[in-house]
């Protein structure tokens, strides 16, 4: 039997991710992972006891809500106060002298996180079998609550990740957790009460049409994952890798997957609720497209294409300034396909214009006050991107809510959309068109005004000129032990 | 000659200094050399040392392990080195046996290859007895012997150590030395910086002295055969001349000596210490007998000319005007 296996456990033994093995060893030999288990076990058998005995009700909610607080507090607690200390920068500095790539170490933490979650989840599937023996409870619900509840566990962990790693930089580490801890308890306590309303309050019909939802709350959920995974990778890669590659058609397939549900979920006459969700999504879509070094470093030139066209074709993908505004560009074609396609509809041309609004503020106007004191540093103009939309809208929205006049509403949509307004007068009514021509017409506009950073980048990365150095392949590595014999 | 380690002109400056971390340094280890990298607190040690071990990347320059680039090839250059930094980041919860495993499976190691290998660092290290322990649990000395036998998992062929002897008792800097003379045995190159010149002294086949960057000097402490890089960029048919440390005391005055010796083309570098004068001389042997000739003709009396084995502490005091971290 065991010769038999051993194929099987040679293949484990050589490809186990020794972080997760590390990470995991340590977890199970913990006291407070012990403790954590035995009350978790007690307090469902009291809970289900007194619920099942007693009233009869709610056991499924309570099931579930402990499994949320599980997935989304106490393993990523345990994550915030236990490995992060393990795993701090230095630590994590000499993994990079190993063979374990970033995606690995990222991999093994999330492994272990994940076990963590199964071995504490573990204590409420027991719980869970006898939610058969309760009258009336959609089983369905209780399962697609459970499979929810740990993709956004999942998610936490990630998130967890990040912010761990990004508190170690920072003094203020020991009160960020404390603060970070305190979201944690609120934001689990409230997707608990979510799932108990799910659970108690919904009737069968409403389940059918919530289900329907549920393949797009699962994609945005990977969306979600996907960004979570590719910024942890980010957080431990290697000093000569820079590539935000990964992000940019994050950016890309998230753009689609909004143009694409809001087209199916939302019917026109929600105008208003699907403007706040796009103008929300896009200002926070749109900011990444800043977090790019200002200057093409000399560690672009690791593993960049040999051959010269293969730089021409990945000109727009490559990590840079100006390929972040070539990039943008590229975005308007799916962007101007899909207008066409789906122009019909209000939300579409709403994205549209808010696209164009952020790609002037982020690539035509803030690079030119990098003299002000206000937006001096990345970070600050950064700041500038995120905050500008949502500092348009929110006050208005929340003064149309309180004095119930739509002159605010009017204010906003002027401000927003000034552009589609005036194209609407001087196209005679064709709104589609104005559109499209005031997009091509900002993009060229960007174009030309950044043509010098453009032809920069594009002199660094294609034609491998760096202002400062040349590149490592024309130092003739070769030739170094010859002339040195 | 073969060469482990090729430091080319690099420069690395850090965002919002004011000055270059590393100015175009430049130099070369011999395979199997131990060389003992010196230099005041902010000279650059700590930073060359990171850029060699692909830990941070230069501005300009390059820096060559075993042949490979660490801007084109860092993942080969990583394969090759073993970096110990001043205090070994291992989690103090974790036990000895465990992080060995961490380290060897994240080197590709698994079944019987780790098992080997690890057995074969305890014995080298004589961690046996301390396998079952936490690395909180152990001493200074003990905790820098499991961080070497981590960092020799892979069986690196360059070993960059970052002030290894620091806040070791005397018994551990012995043990220590010997541990790292019997690598250097191995054909393993090291690359050590030490606050503690006389210790590095014992051990050390090499010297690169830096200061504020730049390079204050490179020397052989053994007289064996150490060109600099520029010798080295020159024309490869030249034959090179081994540079030798030599301590003339002449009854002559020892500021005239040394000026004049200053003025030889076969003498790199000369400087007054204590009744005589202490010299890195480039020749052999009839070379020396020439220079000897040399001075008797200009009327210099020398009392004792010997061959010596440069102390560290005097080369670098010498080199940095007495400017000790």
């Amino acid at each position: 039997m065991m010769k038999q296996l051993k194929p099987l456990l040679d293949w484990i033994d050589k490809n186990s991710n020794p972080i997760a093995l590390l990470e995991t060893r340590q977890i199970l030999v913990l006291r407070r992972t012990t403790i954590v288990y035995s009350l978790l076990v007690l307090l469902l058998f009291l809970m289900s006891y007194f619920m099942i005995v007693e009233t009869e009700d709610g056991l499924p909610a309570v099931l579930l809500g402990a499994y949320a607080i599980v997935a989304t507090l106490i393993v990523p607690a345990q994550i915030l106060f236990n490995s992060a200390e393990r795993w701090s920068k230095d630590k994590l500095e000499m993994l990079h002298l190993t063979r374990l790539r970033p995606i690995d170490i990222v991999l093994g933490r999330i492994l272990s996180g994940a076990g963590l979650l199964i071995i504490l989840g573990s204590v409420i599937l027991p719980f869970v079998a006898l939610t058969y023996l309760m009258p009336g409870t959609q089983i369905e619900l209780v399962l697609y609550g459970m499979l929810f509840t740990f993709c956004v566990g999942v998610l936490v962990i990630l998130l967890t990740l990040n912010v761990t790693w990004r508190l170690e930089q920072y003094s203020f580490a020991t009160l960020g957790k404390i603060f970070y801890f305190g979201m944690l308890l609120q934001g689990s306590f409230g997707l608990a009460g979510l799932m108990a309303v799910l659970v108690n309050e919904v009737s069968s019909s409403e389940l059918t049409e919530i289900l329907k939802a549920l393949p797009w709350v699962i994609g945005t959920c990977m969306i979600f994952a996907y960004f979570g995974f590719v910024q942890a990778i980010n957080l431990f890669r290697h000093v000569e890798s820079n590539r935000s590659t990964p992000l940019r058609v994050g950016y890309v397939i998230t753009l689609l997957f909004c143009l694409f549900a809001g087209g199916q979920l939302f019917p026109i006459k929600e105008f208003l609720l699907s403007t706040a969700g796009s103008v929300y999504v896009l200002s926070v879509l749109t900011l990444p497209l800043m977090l790019e070094n200002e200057l093409v470093g000399r560690n672009v030139f690791v593993n960049l294409p040999t051959a010269k066209w293969k730089r021409v074709l990945l000109f727009p993908l490559m990590p840079s300034v100006g390929s972040a505004i070539v990039f943008l560009l590229l975005m308007y074609i799916p962007y101007l396909v899909i207008f066409f396609g789906f122009t019909h509809k209000i939300p579409m041309k709403v994205m549209v214009y808010v696209l164009c609004q952020l790609f002037v503020l982020n690539s035509l106007i803030l690079p030119r006050f990098r003299d002000s004191s206000l937006t001096d540093t990345l970070g600050k103009r950064n700041l500038v991107a995120a905050l500008y939309l949502p500092a348009l809208t929110v006050p208005c929205l929340l003064l149309a809510f309180f004095f119930q006049d739509e002159f605010f509403l009017k204010l906003l949509g002027t401000w927003v959309f000034p552009f589609a307004y005036v194209v609407d007068e001087i196209a005679g009514g064709k709104i589609l068109e104005g559109a499209m021509w005031m997009s091509v017409v900002l993009t060229i506009g960007s174009l030309l005004l950044n043509a010098k950073l453009i032809r920069r980048s594009y002199d660094v990365l294609v034609n491998l000129n760096h202002p400062h150095t040349l590149h490592p392949s024309q130092e003739k590595e070769a030739d170094v032990e010859s002339e040195l014999a | 000659m073969k060469h482990a380690l090729i430091v080319k002109g690099i420069t690395k400056r850090y965002p919002k200094a004011s000055v270059d971390a590393v100015s175009d340094l430049s130099f070369a280890l011999p395979v199997g050399s131990i060389c003992g990298f010196i230099g005041p607190n902010g000279a650059g040690k700590t930073t060359t040392m990171r850029i060699c071990s692909t830990l941070e990347m230069p501005d300009s320059g390059d820096v060559f392990v075993g042949g490979y680039s660490v801007l084109s090839h860092p993942d080969k250059v990583r394969q090759q080195i073993g970096f110990m930094p001043d205090a070994f980041p291992i989690d103090p919860a974790v036990l000895v046996c465990d992080m060995l495993e961490f380290f060897g499976r994240a080197h590709g190691l698994w079944g019987e290859s780790l098992q080997q290998m690890t057995e074969s660092v305890v014995d080298f290290t004589n961690l046996t007895e301390l396998l079952q322990k936490p690395f909180g649990a152990l001493s200074k000395g003990m905790k820098q012997r499991a961080a070497l036998a981590t960092v020799l998992m892979h069986d690196p062929q360059l070993l960059i150590l970052d002030e290894p002897a620091a806040g070791l008792d005397p018994r551990a800097r012995v043990e220590l030395r010997s541990l790292l003379q019997i690598l250097a045995e191995q054909g393993k190159t090291i690359l050590i910086s030490s606050h503690i010149l006389a210790e590095l002294t014992e051990i050390c086949t090499h010297a690169v002295v830096i200061e504020q960057g730049c390079l204050k000097a490179e020397r052989s402490l053994v007289g064996i055969e150490s060109p600099s890089i520029t010798e080295m960029d020159t024309d490869s048919e030249t034959p090179v001349q081994p540079t030798v440390n030599l301590y003339i005391e002449t009854l002559s005055n020892v500021e005239f000596v040394c000026t004049l010796l200053q003025e030889m083309e076969s003498v790199e570098s000369a400087v007054v210490y204590e009744k005589g004068v202490l010299l890195v001389f480039r020749g052999d042997k009839v070379a020396q007998a020439n220079l000897l000739k040399s001075l008797v003709e200009q009327n210099v009396q020398p009392v004792r000319f010997v061959e010596q084995k440069m102390d560290l502490e005097d080369l670098f005091l010498s080199l940095t005007e007495g400017n000790v971290q």
